[in-house]
Order: structure tokens, then C-alpha cells, then sequence
């Protein structure tokens, strides 16, 4: 038997740590135990941008993560502000065929890598240790300086078309830096995320949907290839059933997760359509225009002819 | 737990006791996991390595040691040791309190131990010996008291604490401060015992002074020194800046003190400063960066998980746990000082105090006490041979003291942190929130 | 070379190690142009580290904004500070080991062997770390793997790994040598 190492992000228990277990099991039964998975959680392999070196390199076998660009400037499209104006265009995007999964697709193969699906995390929003005036309105400036994550260039420059300023506070300290006032707020995650790591630092959540999170499902393709035929097709087979099985419980998970944090006393701000359309509004028009080269030139004619013609 | 890891854990083990620098016995290790394992091509690992020493987080500790090392070339030492002996150095056995309270307070400025052992030992020894106190028993008391640096913060053991576990650093840097403040009242305890058996001349104020008007002007010259922790720590606790951003507030302000007020730093030795706090940084990172390495392979290995369960094996019952974790540590503390320890022990640790459902916060408090025993405790004592050598004082006889120090104080100490989280968590739960 | 003065050994290694230790103090007063480059580079470092940081602390907290990029900038000359310190500290012999057997036997050829053991060992092993690093580099030039921030070229920051270390190669050699020819009793 073949064991392979899957690395995620996700702590033991998160949806995306489940779902690799559940990957790995249905991959074990599926190839009658020829090949194994053992899922290593919660960063122990590296961080992110560490980790898809080392699926290229084949240190790593599989990973359930964020795609860095450090390697190709085209993967920002994984964040890529205001892409998306609800679930169903995501999905659309980024299952087979989809004009997302055709540019990553592309992508990781000219890095050695087989793309075997895509885990929805939900879409995405920001955390304030305060409250939040008008968040819906793209033209107010702002006293709160937001933290975006080190690299997220098109959340920096979009949440300062919004008013705000930005800072990059470096993970392990962002709780303390909420807390103590040296950031406001969070940008870059999901009300899962959140909940799971900022709650107590939390007093107000804007679900501004301004990007689909997602980890992709990415093997070294060599070590892909060096299975057998059938066994290939039971894992391609198994990440596109996760695949499509996450899209459909994907709204109904956000809105779970929104309500944990209700629960647990945090303010929540949903946005009306209305508010969802002039915020997107104003960064497809001011913002894309800015961060286009964080895609690069072809990648970004195919977004906006794939955006143009969904009828945004 | 397989006998591949055993055999590596013996390599490692002869490899450091063979005199390889502590790095490359991590390498040393790394190797013949790599050579036996099934890992492919292992220059991967290097990313491993790199992944820890390039964040941005670590920046705190060539900032740290760079403002330590400007303060104490500026001549702090002398002073802070005039103001704790005008305070102090007419009670009985007060010198011995003015290196406990002077290292402490040292140890606010500076995050390594032993430059509290060179800034106050070289000064403190000598003088309490022609006092009459046992050149021995000054000598491990600086050595015992130096530890401190790395309970107070800002603390390089505690930054890599932090960095390494991914929990928070300034939460981190309170959890020892309560633990910290025990030792020091034990210290000065058991300094009272043994002083009282030595024949030990009193201090006497200055002529012209009255002690009150001694403590003014000594503090006066002082206060620059006394200043530099209340602005790092009002910096990180006040909500100003990030740990990080405190240490380069600790090094623009600990340049004009020097230089300017203080003047016992020349412009010329600015450089020597630099280099040798680069030189420090380095061979601190250097060891995180093989440690790194060799602890990402562990976990490939699954060995946090397989010594969960060796633990849970024996016991269920977590404090049959927790005083499995200290003994482990205390292993640890035998092989090495506490910066390896640390890097090697925290990941090791995790799952295990995770099942306990310990915070991690609490256990640095913890990791930090007992290997900061380790550090004077034989065969591995680095801080206790260092103080030696300083205070030119034979081993055996600092023996005696140090078995004083370590089941008097620290070894009660450590148990009390292991077993009342308040001692840790009251800090930060105050200034945090947490 | 001078004779030993008495057919003894142990008196031969002893002037033997002498030598060396002389050799070694001289060195260190009056270090050599690679050594004053590695301090150039260490001082400029750490000077970079501070101005930057002090920059991003008046930027952020006086004017509220940060410049972008800064804090990939510093963790990148962070890293050159990091292994030139330690090849620095090589060469002073400052690197931290916990030898038993120095404090376990007396000074003697047995101690003596297992130090220059100890040495080479070391030399082998860094050397082959060396390799490594060379290898991670090489990978980060072919595959032109870009910062994510500042978008330089990730082999500029990562050259430093295998420059660093193959000095720390070079000065443990020549500490194992210098081990040997006491062990041998020779200069
Ligand atoms: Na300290
Ligand atoms: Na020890």
C-alpha cells in the first residue's frame, strides 16, 4: 500500500479538516486499501506558501489549501475581490470547466501539480474589535485601520477604496493586536475562521462577501502519475464528489457559522443586496483596474470577458 | 514508538554530549532520519527552516538583544546596582538581595541570561566577597538570579516560545512574570539564611547623606535604565505597537541613553554593539533553523502523537500528566540550555497539553521555569559554568548552593505554576483580556 | 617545528595547544578582511532592521499608514543578519554545544581525539546542510519564485542560506586542523 501525506491549514473538528478525513477514508475504501492518506492538520507541515513548495517538490503528496503566488501571480484569482455576487456564480466558476478552474488548472499543471478539486470555505468577510459605521456604504472615510494578511495586495487596496487603513500584523499576533487596539479589524477570512480563533477579540462581523474562500485540492503530479490508472481515477473521482458535495451545504454552512457567532455575542452585519451591489460596484470600477496586474494581463481579460458575459 | 526515532534520539543525544555545536547535532539528527526514512529528496527541509527564521515576528529577537547589549555597554549595570544597594545594602545579607533585585530588573532591559551574569557578576562578585560573603555562594547566587532574564520580559526564550507554538508573544511575555516574582522572594529568602552564617560587613550611606537623600540621587542616575521596561512594556501593553515594533523602540531609545546621557558607550563602540548582537542573533538562529528542521520531520513522523500516547499509556490523570511533562523537561534541561530546549520540548509537547486542555499560555510559563532551572543544573549548566568562570569560583563547592537553589526554589516554583494556572494567566487575563 | 622537550605527549600536546590558542588570540585582535566584510554586512544589517521597523512605527502610528511590503523587506535582510551572524559566530567559536566529554575527561588524548571527532563531524555535517541549501536555492532560481509582497526574486534572499553556511563549513574546518595538530602534538 501507498500512504500519502495531506497536509491542510484546518484545525482537527473545522469543516476542512473533516472533509480531508472523510477524502482520505473514501480514497482508502475506494482503492480497497492500496492507498492510504494520513492528514496531517493544522499547519504542521508548514505554512501555506511553505506547503505548495513542497507539493511541487513531492515532500508533501496532497494538499488542501490556498494556492500562493509567490509561484504565480494568475493564483491571486483565489481572492480576487468581488469575482463572485453570490454562491451560485461561484460554484459555476470553480467546478470543472469553470473559467477559475481552467486558469488554476493551467496553472499548477505548469508547476507539476494535479489539480484533484476544490473545498469551498464560504465567502469571505472581516472581524472589528469595534463597531462598524454605514460598512455597507463604499464611501465614508474611516478611522479603523484594518489588518489584511501579509501578500493580499487586492484586499489592501480594496479595503482602502473603502475608507479604511491598512495594516499587516503577522498572524500569531493579530489576536493581541485586536485586542489591545494596535488593529481594529480583520480582512482575508471567514465567520468560521473568526469564530474559531478571533471570537473574544470580536465585537463586530461584516459578512461582506467580498471574496470566495476556497482551498484547492492539489497533488504532486508525478507521484499522481506513479499510481495505478484506476486507483488515479478513484482520487480525481473522490475530490470531485467533496467538491460538489461542500457547494451544496455551502450557504447553509455560512449562514451556521454567522450564527455561532450571534451566539457567542458578536454583532453581525449582513449587507443588503442593494448595499452588496454598490460595495462590488465600486471595486470592479476602481479596484480591479489597480490590482489587474496581480493577475497578470491574460488572466484578467479572461476574467472580465467570463464577469461581462455572467452579466454582472 | 519506533526504533528508528529511538536510534535518532540516541544520535542526537551522542552527537551533543560528543561536543557537536547544538545546531548541528539537530542536522546531525535530521540526517540519519532523512537517510533511513522515505522522504525522497530532503532539501526541502530547508524550507522548513527558513519558514521559522524569515517571519517577521523573530525580528523582535536581533532587537532585543541589540537594545540589551547598548544598555549594558552603556553602563546600566553600575547604575542600577548603586540604586538597589542604596535601598537595600544596609539590611542583613543586602547584597545578596541587591544581585537578586538588580538582576531582575536587568532582566527587564535584556532578554539573555548571560548578559546578566557578565553586566552583574563582574561586579557584584567581587564586591561581595570582600564584604565577606563565600565567593562560591555569590557566585551561584548571580548565576541562579540571571535566570530571571528570562522570566521578565522581553525574553528571548519566550519570543521563540511564542513564535514556535503559534501563540501569541505578548501574552507569553506575562505568563512567567508571577512565577518569576516567587523565585525572587525565595531567592532572598534563602540569601537571608546563608548570609546570616557568613561574617558580612553592613553598607554604610554615604557621609554628608541621609539614606533617604542616597536612594533620591542614586535613583535620579538610574532612571533612564528604570525607564527603558516601563516604555517597552507600556508600548505592548497599552495598545501602542506589537510586540516586534516594541523592540525597535527598545533600540531608538537605548541609543541616546548610551551615547548621550549615560555616555559610558562611544560612538566607536556602536559598532561593536552591532556586530556582536549580530553575531549573538545569529548563533541563536541558526539553532532555530536546524531545530526547526529536525521538529518538522518529527511531526512527519507523527512523534508529538506517538508520545501522547506513551503518556496517556501510564496515566489518564492529568496530573499524573503534567508531572510527566516536567520530568520530560527536566530531561530536556539536563541535555541542553533552555533556547534548544524550548524549540526541541514546546512542539513536542503540544498534544499533550492540549489533551490536558492546558493553555498554551500557561505552559509557557512552565517551560519557561523549568528550563530555565535547567540551565543551572548539571551536566548541561551553562549559566552556572558561565558564572563560574566569571566569579572565579570552584564548582564543588557552588554545588552545595545550586541543590539549594533548584529544590528550594525553583523545583517548588515550577510545580506551583504546573498546578495553579492563576499564577500564569492572571497577567494576561488582566492586561489582555484573554 | 620545535621538538617536544621530554618524549611525553601529553607535555608536546600541550604546547601544541598553546600554539594554537595563541594562534586563535591573534586572529580574533586582528581579524581578516573576510571577517570585517561578514561585520560590514552585520552592522549594515541590523541598522537596516532598526531603520525600517522605526520607519513602519512612525508611518503607521504617527501618519496611519504602512508602507507596503516593509515587513517582507526587514524578514528578508533579517535573514542575511541571521546566517552571516552565525558563520561570524563560527569563526569565533561562539556557536552553542554542550559538550559532556570537555568537562567528563581530563586533558588528554582521549579528550583531545573526541574533540577533533567532534569537529569534523560537525565540518561533515554542515557541509552536507550546505548542499542542501545550495539545492533550495537552485530550486528557488529555476522555478524564478517571486516574494509575495516586494516581488523580488526569492534567490536573493536565498543565497544567503548557502553563503552562510559553507563559511561555517570553512571555519569549522579549520577548527577541526587546528584540533588535529594538537592531537598530533605538531604545529
Ligand atoms: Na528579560
Ligand atoms: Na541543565
Amino acid at each position: 500500500a501507498t500512504t500519502l501525506r495531506l497536509s491542510t491549514l484546518d484545525k482537527p473538528g473545522s469543516d476542512g479538516e473533516i472533509a480531508a478525513q472523510e477524502l482520505a477514508k473514501r480514497v482508502e475504501a475506494g482503492t480497497d486499501g492500496r492507498v492510504k492518506i494520513k492528514v496531517y492538520p493544522a499547519s504542521q507541515l508548514g505554512d501555506w506558501v511553505e506547503v505548495h513548495d513542497q507539493v511541487v517538490g513531492g515532500a508533501v503528496d496532497i494538499a488542501m489549501q490556498p494556492l500562493a503566488t509567490s509561484s504565480d501571480r494568475r493564483l491571486a484569482i483565489g481572492w480576487f475581490p468581488y469575482l463572485y455576487t453570490s454562491y451560485e456564480e461561484a460554484e459555476k466558476a470553480n467546478i470543472r470547466g469553470g473559467f477559475v478552474d481552467e486558469i488554476v488548472s493551467q496553472v499548477t499543471a505548469d508547476q507539476g501539480l494535479k489539480l484533484l478539486g476544490i473545498f469551498g470555505v464560504g465567502m469571505g468577510g472581516a472581524g472589528f474589535a469595534k463597531d462598524v459605521a454605514d460598512p455597507g456604504n463604499p464611501d465614508v472615510k474611516r478611522t479603523l485601520k484594518v489588518r489584511v494578511w501579509p501578500g493580499g495586495t487586492t484586499h489592501r487596496v480594496m479595503m482602502e477604496r473603502f475608507g479604511y487603513s491598512v495594516a499587516t500584523v503577522p498572524w500569531a499576533e493579530l489576536f493581541t493586536a485586536m485586542q489591545t487596539g494596535v488593529v481594529d479589524g480583520q480582512i482575508g477570512g471567514t465567520a468560521e475562521m473568526t469564530y474559531d480563533n478571533l471570537k473574544e477579540a470580536t465585537k463586530t462581523w461584516v459578512q461582506f462577501n467580498d471574496h470566495f474562500e476556497s482551498n484547492w485540492i492539489f497533488m504532486n503530479a508525478k507521484r499522481f502519475q506513479s499510481l495505478d490508472p484506476a486507483d488515479q481515477k478513484v482520487l480525481e473521482d473522490v475530490g470531485q464528489q467533496i467538491t460538489k458535495e461542500r457547494f451544496a451545504q455551502l450557504k447553509v454552512r455560512d449562514a451556521e457559522q454567522l450564527q455561532r457567532l450571534k451566539d457567542f455575542g458578536v454583532k453581525v452585519v449582513e449587507l443588503d443586496q442593494a448595499q452588496l451591489d454598490a460595495l462590488s460596484k465600486a471595486v470592479r470600477s476602481d479596484v480591479w483596474p489597480k490590482i489587474a496586474d496581480e493577475l497578470g494581463d491574460e488572466a484578467y481579460q479572461r476574467v472580465k470577458q467570463a464577469v461581462g458575459s455572467g452579466g454582472s | 514508538m519506533s526504533s528508528l526515532i529511538i536510534i535518532d534520539t540516541l544520535v542526537l543525544i551522542a552527537l551533543l554530549v560528543m561536543g557537536v555545536p547544538v545546531p548541528l547535532s539537530f542536522a546531525g539528527a535530521v540526517l540519519v532520519l532523512v537517510c533511513f526514512g522515505d522522504l525522497g529528496n530532503a532539501a526541502f527541509l530547508i524550507g522548513a527552516g527558513y519558514g521559522k527564521v524569515s517571519s517577521v515576528i523573530v525580528i523582535a529577537l536581533p532587537l532585543y538583544i541589540l537594545a540589551g547589549n547598548l544598555m549594558s555597554q552603556g553602563g546600566i549595570a553600575n547604575r542600577l546596582i548603586d540604586f538597589a544597594d542604596s535601598i537595600f545594602g544596609r539590611m542583613r545579607g543586602g547584597l545578596g538581595i541587591v544581585v537578586v533585585i538588580t538582576t531582575a530588573v536587568f532582566g527587564a532591559i535584556s532578554g539573555m541570561a548571560t548578559s546578566a551574569v557578565a553586566a552583574i557578576g563582574t561586579i557584584m562578585i567581587p564586591r561581595m566577597v570582600e564584604r565577606g560573603y563565600d565567593r562560591a555562594y555569590a557566585t551561584t547566587l548571580v548565576a541562579a538570579s540571571s535566570v530571571l532574564a528570562l522570566l521578565i520580559p522581553p525574553s528571548a526564550s519566550m519570543i521563540l516560545y511564542g513564535w514556535v507554538t503559534g501563540t501569541s508573544i505578548a501574552a507569553s511575555f506575562l505568563a512567567p512574570i508571577i512565577p518569576g516574582l516567587l523565585l525572587i522572594l525565595l531567592f532572598i529568602f534563602w540569601n537571608r539564611v546563608f548570609a546570616s552564617r557568613m561574617r558580612i560587613e553592613q553598607t554604610q550611606a554615604p557621609a554628608g547623606m541621609t539614606p533617604f537623600q542616597n536612594v533620591r540621587a542614586k535613583g535620579r542616575r538610574a532612571s533612564w535604565a528604570l525607564l527603558m521596561p516601563m516604555v517597552i512594556l507600556g508600548c505592548i501593553y497599552g495598545g501602542v505597537t506589537t510586540p516586534t515594533e516594541a523592540a525597535a523602540i527598545a533600540v531608538v531609545y537605548a541609543i541616546p541613553v548610551s551615547l548621550f546621557i549615560y555616555r559610558d558607550l562611544k560612538p566607536k563602540g556602536l559598532w561593536q554593539v552591532f556586530w556582536y548582537s549580530a553575531e549573538t542573533t545569529g548563533v541563536l538562529m541558526i539553532l532555530v533553523f536546524f531545530a526547526a528542521m529536525f521538529s518538522r520531520l518529527l511531526t512527519m513522523e507523527n512523534v508529538p502523537q506517538q508520545i501522547l500516547e506513551v503518556f496517556l499509556m501510564v496515566s489518564d490523570n492529568p496530573i499524573v500528566l503534567l508531572l510527566l511533562v516536567n520530568l520530560f523537561l527536566i530531561m530536556i534541561g539536563m541535555l541542553m540550555e533552555d533556547v534548544s530546549g524550548i524549540l526541541l520540548a514546546a512542539p513536542m509537547l503540544l498534544p499533550v497539553i492540549k489533551e490536558i486542555g492546558m493553555d498554551p499560555v500557561q505552559f509557557a510559563a512552565i517551560i519557561a521555569t523549568n528550563l530555565g532551572m535547567g540551565l543551572i543544573t548539571p551536566p548541561t549548566a551553562p549559566i552556572l559554568y558561565f558564572a563560574a568562570l566569571v566569579g572565579k569560583a570552584p564548582l564543588a563547592p557552588m554545588l552545595r548552593y545550586m541543590l539549594v537553589f533548584v529544590f528550594l526554589a525553583y523545583l517548588p516554583v515550577v510545580l506551583l505554576t504546573t498546578y495553579i494556572p492563576e499564577l500564569s494567566l492572571f497577567l494576561p487575563r488582566l492586561l489582555l483580556g484573554r | 617545528m620545535e621538538p617536544s622537550p621530554s618524549g611525553d605527549p601529553l607535555s608536546a600536546m600541550r604546547l601544541a595547544r598553546d600554539r594554537v590558542q595563541a594562534q586563535r588570540e591573534q586572529r580574533a585582535a586582528r581579524p581578516g578582511r573576510l571577517i570585517m566584510l561578514q561585520r560590514c554586512v552585520m552592522v549594515a544589517t541590523g541598522v537596516a532592521v532598526t531603520t525600517l521597523m522605526s520607519i513602519q512605527i512612525v508611518t503607521r502610528y504617527l501618519f496611519g499608514f504602512s508602507i507596503y511590503g516593509i515587513e517582507e523587506l526587514m524578514s528578508f535582510i533579517a535573514v542575511w543578519l541571521y546566517f552571516i551572524g552565525s558563520a561570524h559566530g563560527a569563526w569565533g567559536r561562539g556557536q552553542i554545544s554542550a559538550s559532556l566529554l570537555d568537562v567528563a575527561l581530563p586533558f588528554g588524548q582521549m579528550q583531545q581525539a573526541c574533540r577533533t571527532l567532534a569537529c569534523l563531524v560537525t565540518t561533515v555535517l554542515c557541509g552536507w546542510m550546505t548542499v542542501w541549501s545550495a539545492q533550495y536555492f537552485l530550486n528557488s532560481v529555476h522555478r524564478h519564485l517571486m516574494s509575495l509582497e516586494v516581488g523580488i526574486p526569492m534567490a536573493w534572499v536565498n543565497i544567503s542560506m548557502p553563503i552562510g553556511l559553507a563559511l561555517m563549513t570553512f571555519y569549522f574546518l579549520i577548527e577541526t586542523l587546528e584540533e588535529f595538530s594538537i592531537l598530533r602534538g605538531r604545529t
